[in-house]
This record gives C-alpha cells, structure tokens and sequence, in this order.
C-alpha cells in the first residue's frame, strides 16, 4: 500500500494512460499497415497483371513480348523487381533482374498468395504467386477468349518490401516516441496539478503546526483552499473556537482561583507579620490564631467547592441514587442555619410539603440546600424574611428559598451563577462567602436532572428556585407516601 | 501620617490596620469603594492603600475619580492582581505604587514610607532641621546627638512637622493627618502633645524648634516660617 497520496495517483494515472495510448498506437500501427500492404499488394498484383498481358499463344507457342523499355523495373539494377513463369515445371521466362536465380514457383491452381522473402539481391521481399490462363485468340473486342483447353501459366512476381518495412518501422518507432511523450507529459501535468492541490494541504499543515495554546485565536485561511478540503478546514476553525473558548474560560478560571486565594493568603501572612512585630499579650496571640485558623478554613472551603465545580464540570462526580424525603433533608440542613436566622432578628416561613420523596443524591441535595440557606440567612436584611416552601408538582420536586433585602437587580440574576461573582455589593466580605455557592449548586442540579432559577428585584425579593426530578421511586415507598399524604 | 486602607477581606483589612496603627500612623479604613471615595475626599491622607476589586465601585473607579479630584494622597495599590498589564493599568491611571498579595507586611511599610518621603520631597530617609534629625526609617530622633525618648505618636507628630518644616501647619491638619478619627475629638488634644513634643526636643539652653503662630497653628523651623 502506498501511502503517498501523489504517488498513488501518479502511478495509476500513468498506468491508464499508457494503457490507452498504447491500445491506439497498437490500433493506428495496425490500420495503418494493413492500408499500406493492401496498396503494395495491389501494386504487385498490377506488375503481374502487366506481366500476364505480355504473354500470348502464338501456334501453340507460348510468347512473352516482354519488351525492357516498357517495363524497365524488371531490368534495372538499383532495387529491381522481379518475375519468373513456369510451364510445367520448366521456367519459360524470367526477368533479366533475376539473372539465372529463381523466384519460388507457385502452385498451377489456386488463389493469388503472396509470401515475404528474400530477394536475390539480399533485400527484403514479397512475391506474388498466381497462375493465369492463356488462350490462342482473342475475340474481336482483342479481349481474351475462355478456352477450356487453355494452359494455366504459374507466374511469381516479386518487389521490394524495404521502403514499407521502413515506413511502417518508422510508423512504429514514432507512435511508441508519442506514446510514451503522452506518458510523461500526463505524468508530468499529473505532479504538477497534484503538488498545487496539496499545496493547501502543505499550508493547512504548516498552520496548524504553528498552533500553540497560547495563540488559539489563529484560524486556518479559507480562501484557495480546494472546495473538496474546505469542510476540513471549517471544522478545524470550528474545533480551534470550542477550544478557545474552553483555553479562555479554564484561563479565567486559573486566574480568578489565584486571585481568590491570594486575598486570604495575604490576610494570613499580614496577621502573622503583624502579630510578630512585637511582644504581645495571650489574648492577642489567641486572637490572631483564631482569625488565622478561620481564614484557612475559608480557603479549605473554597478549595473543596473549586474541586467539586472542576469535578462537575469534567463529568466526574458520581451520582449515588437514593429514597429519600426532601423534607427531612430540608430540616436537618436548616437546623445549621436557624440559630443564626435568629440571632439575625429574620422571620422565618417554613412550608415545607411533607413528605417530599426523591430518588436522588442526597449528598448534592444537600450541599445545595446549604448553599441556598446560607445566602438566604447572610444576605436578607436585618429583621427581613426567610421563606422557605417545597413541593412536589407534576412529577417534579420543587423548593423556592428567598429572601428580602436583596442587593442583585434582574439584571445581574445571570451573573450570579458565574464563579466567584458575589452579588452583595454593599456588603463586607467577611470571608465566609467565596462566590462559589450558587456556581457550584447550579451544576450539582444538573448533574441530577435538576435547574436551579433565580428571580432578584434590587431591594425587594431575591428567590432561589430549585427543581428537581422526583426520579423512579420504588413502589412501596410511592404507596406510603400517598396513604401519609 | 494618616492612611486610608481599603480592602473588602474583613481578616486582612483587620490585620492590616492593627500593623499600620502599631507602627504609628492614623488610619482610616473603608471596606468598599464608596466609603473609600467618601473617606478621601478631604484630602488629608498621605497614603491611601487600596485594593482593585471592591463591591460597589471597584478600586480603579476610585482611583481615577481621586485623580480627576486633584486628590493631594499617595495611591498604593494592593491587590491579587499580578499581570504586568494589571500594573501597568493601574499605574497609568495615576496609582503611585503597586504591590501583590499576598506581601510581606516589613515591603508595605517600608513603601509606604517611601512614598510619605515623595510626598514631603524628601529624598533621604533621615531629615535635618538645625541640629534635629528625624530618621522616618528608625522613626527616632535625635538632637545635638542626643537620641529624643518619643511615644509613635509624639513620633507621627514630629516626622509630620518635620515633612513640612517651615510651613505652618494648622491644629486640624495636625489633628488629620496624625491621629485617628476614633480619638476624641478635644479640641485641645493637639496643643497638649505639642507642650510634651516641647518639653521633649526643647531642653533649657537649645533653641526653640516648634513654633506657634497664633490663631494659625505651628511651625518646624530654625527661623520664622519660610
């Protein structure tokens, strides 16, 4: 198998049009002889016809009046031709080219035959064997008369053959020169038209050599490219976007996890300086210690969010289905939050539909459920509302947690799902929000067939709403949940 | 000196205004851009350390609109942004200084320092009136050779009547520039660390440094005001 493509055309091209050319060299060589024998033959055939004109029966006798100065070929010395007739079988005449040499006598009876040979004087040859009959009168009309008593005569006429050998020998010689012209030429327009249509090959493949991923906003040209390759190369351009975009957002990415993670480092390291610049008392070093332990926490926190974000993002966060009741999970994970609602002065709605059961993660549900509590209870305004509701509807369980006082305009709802985008503008950072909550809780409902939708008015309402599929609960746990119901 | 410090991390604004405060400068501090731009539209911060990305107007936002202000104060900007274009960005807008998070707290110092001397147009780090030298490095002094005992606020003081010795300097930018908006507010309070500055560099015989110009406040000098 060859692999070049050039090659292997170039090859089988030529393979063809050799085969064509020779098929119509052989052709015109063939027609081309055959025309110019049957002339030569005819030639011959007339020489003896002339010859046989010559001979008569004179009383019995026959006579050739064959007269040299009207058929001189047969006497010349330069490239003669030839004659000889037999009677029975004593040669009767030959022509004086011949000397006393004979030429092969044919048969009495019998078709014309012509047959190559060579001739007396060494050259090549054809002679012409033929019998023709001879009669004593001739009617008035001087035309021969059919006398059944007549003699056949056995004439041979012969002449050179080296000027048609030589034509058809240069005949021959030319078509295999302008066969195997048609060979190279193809072959030569072959590699030339075949080395411009790979020329965009070559260019396509310098191009992309050239490629780096630090430059992926480069395309491939378009423009000369041969229609056949242009879907390559769009599809090329079209995977370099896909990976471009990708590049840039894991970039962004990269960048804004330094950035989130310098800020608590530089608290970390200015504490530590600071604490150090002098002799302090317990209270101050206990201090420093714990505002430093609670930075590192956050940094922890942000860390295992950023790793459950990257791991969902790569699809390699496993789902572990389970039955469970969303209520309760809903109560265990407000539990964590109701002592600070509290401390917060917010009122709390809770109106939870009990129960709420889910063939889902309960793990995700619950990382969730904290990322939306958290925000509810740390961003509401002082003495707001928290109002929490769940659902089951049309096969769907559905969980709104809101809050007043929020600080996202409409506007801004998109934005809150981007990675460390905080919304809470008038807000300190106190450490404990890294931006990462509701990023990482929008793919965690995904991954579980699940969406989450945010509605925000600046100053008003900020609702969270979290949709889940109800799954493929077992049948008993279908029945319990409709008879408690 | 007064500084203004604004950063939203609660943990290192904290840790960055105790430092600041324990090494003797008055400071101020804002957690967002809005308090920051409220804060130093007076004016009288030397320096004002300010990070880029802040809630509600982010730090660039407050940096261009001081300088479209004229604002008088030294911009450090401090922030996790550490791409040559980010500097560049920045000090184009007219910032004075650029350091990365997280930093070594000494390197902060020791710019804001610098950046205090740019501002007074003192090169050196120690400055001279008389037989009074005031080393901003050591934050010491000494007279005649003899090293003064000096609080850091007697200290803010001096290095403040120093930077601008030969000019008046009234009580309230006295008051601005070397103490903290969380001291009380007595009217008096500035005249009464002037009489302890006196009685510490002032000893009988030496002749008389800190000034006062009445109804306008004091003045650093050999002489009379320049």
């Amino acid at each position: 198998m060859i692999k070049s493509l050039r090659l292997r055309l170039l090859i089988h091209t030529s393979l063809a049009v050799a085969f064509i050319v020779a098929l119509l060299g052989t052709a015109v060589y063939y027609f081309t002889r055959r025309s110019l024998e049957r002339d030569f033959n005819e030639a011959l055939l007339n020489q003896a016809r002339a010859v046989a004109a010559t001979a008569e029966l004179h009383h019995g006798k026959i006579i050739f009046d064959f007269d040299p100065e009207e058929m001189p070929q047969f006497v010349i010395k330069n490239h003669p031709d030839y004659f000889e007739a037999w009677i029975n079988p004593t040669t009767i005449i030959r022509s004086p080219s011949l000397g006393d040499r004979d030429l092969p006598q044919p048969a009495a009876i019998g078709p014309i035959t012509y047959k190559d040979l060579f001739l007396p004087n060494g050259a090549h040859g054809r002679v012409l064997g033929m019998s023709f009959p001879i009669a004593e009168e001739h009617d008035e009309a001087g035309l021969f008369i059919h006398d059944p008593d007549s003699q056949t005569i056995p004439l041979s006429v012969a002449s050179e053959t080296e000027s048609l050998r030589r034509t058809l020998e240069q005949l021959l010689w030319l078509l295999v020169g302008l066969c195997s012209l048609a060979v190279v030429v193809s072959g030569a327009a072959l590699v030339l038209v075949v080395s411009r249509a790979v020329r965009p090959i070559e260019r396509i493949t310098r191009d992309i050599d050239a490629l780096r991923e630090s430059n992926l906003s480069a395309r491939l040209a378009v423009p000369d490219i041969p229609s056949e390759l242009r879907p390559v190369v769009e599809k090329l351009n079209g995977l370099l976007t896909r990976l471009e975009t990708a590049f840039a957002r894991e970039r962004s990415f990269t960048a804004d996890v330094a950035h989130e993670l310098r800020t608590p480092l530089a608290a970390l390291v200015t504490t530590f300086d600071v604490c150090r610049t002098r002799q302090r008392d317990e209270p101050a070093y206990i201090a420093a210690i714990d505002k430093s332990r609670q930075v590192a926490q956050r940094m922890q926190g942000m860390i295992e969010a950023l790793l459950m974000v990257a791991r969902a993002d790569a699809g390699q966060l496993a789902v572990k289905l389970q039955s469970v009741d969303a209520a309760d999970l809903i109560d265990d994970c407000w539990a964590m939050f109701a002592y600070q609602a509290d401390a917060r002065g917010l009122v709390v709605n809770i109106n939870v539909q009990r129960p709420a059961l889910l063939e889902t993660d309960p793990e995700k549900v619950r990382i969730i459920l904290h990322n939306l509590f958290d925000n509810a209870v740390a961003y509401a305004n002082d003495a707001g509302t928290v109002r929490i509701s769940a659902e089951l509807s049309e096969g769907r369980f559905c969980l709104e947690v809101a809050n007043t006082g929020s600080q996202i305009s409409q506007e801004q709802v998109p934005r809150v799902f981007d990675r460390f985008w905080r919304g809470d503008e008038s807000r300190v950072n106190t450490g404990v929000h890294s931006g990462l909550g509701l990023s990482l809780s929008q793919r965690l409902a995904r991954l579980l067939n699940g969406e989450i939708e945010i509605h925000s008015a600046k100053m008003d309402w900020f609702t969270a709403r979290l949709t889940l599929p109800v799954g493929m609960p077992t049948g008993q746990s279908a029945m319990a949940g409709a008879i408690s119901a | 000196m007064r500084l203004l410090v604004v950063e939203d991390f609660q943990p290192l604004r904290e840790s960055l205004v105790q430092g600041l405060r324990e090494a003797g400068y008055a400071v101020d501090e804002a957690s967002d851009g809005q308090t920051a731009l409220w804060h130093s539209r007076s004016g009288e911060h030397d320096v004002i350390i300010l990070d880029i990305m802040l809630p509600v107007v982010d730090g660039l936002t407050v940096l261009r609109n001081l300088r479209e202000q004229r604002s008088p104060s030294l911009i450090l900007l401090l922030t996790a942004k550490d791409t040559a274009e980010d500097k560049i960005n920045g000090l184009d807008l007219g910032a004075d200084d650029y350091l990365v998070k997280p930093f070594v707290f000494a390197e902060l110092l020791a710019r804001i320092k610098a950046l205090i001397r740019r501002k007074y147009e003192a090169r050196s780090t120690v400055l001279h009136i008389s037989d009074l030298e005031v080393d901003t490095t050591r934050r010491s002094a000494r007279r005649g050779g003899r090293t003064l005992d000096l609080s850091g606020r007697e200290y803010a003081l001096l290095e403040y009547l120093a930077h601008n010795h030969g000019k008046i300097v009234s009580r309230s930018d006295i008051w601005q520039h070397v103490y903290d908006f969380n001291a009380s507010p007595e009217s008096n309070v500035v005249d009464v660390y002037i009489g302890l500055l006196r009685k510490k560099i002032e000893q009988p015989g030496s002749a008389r440094l800190i000034h006062t110009r009445r109804g306008q406040g004091y003045f650093l000098s050999e002489g009379g005001p320049a």
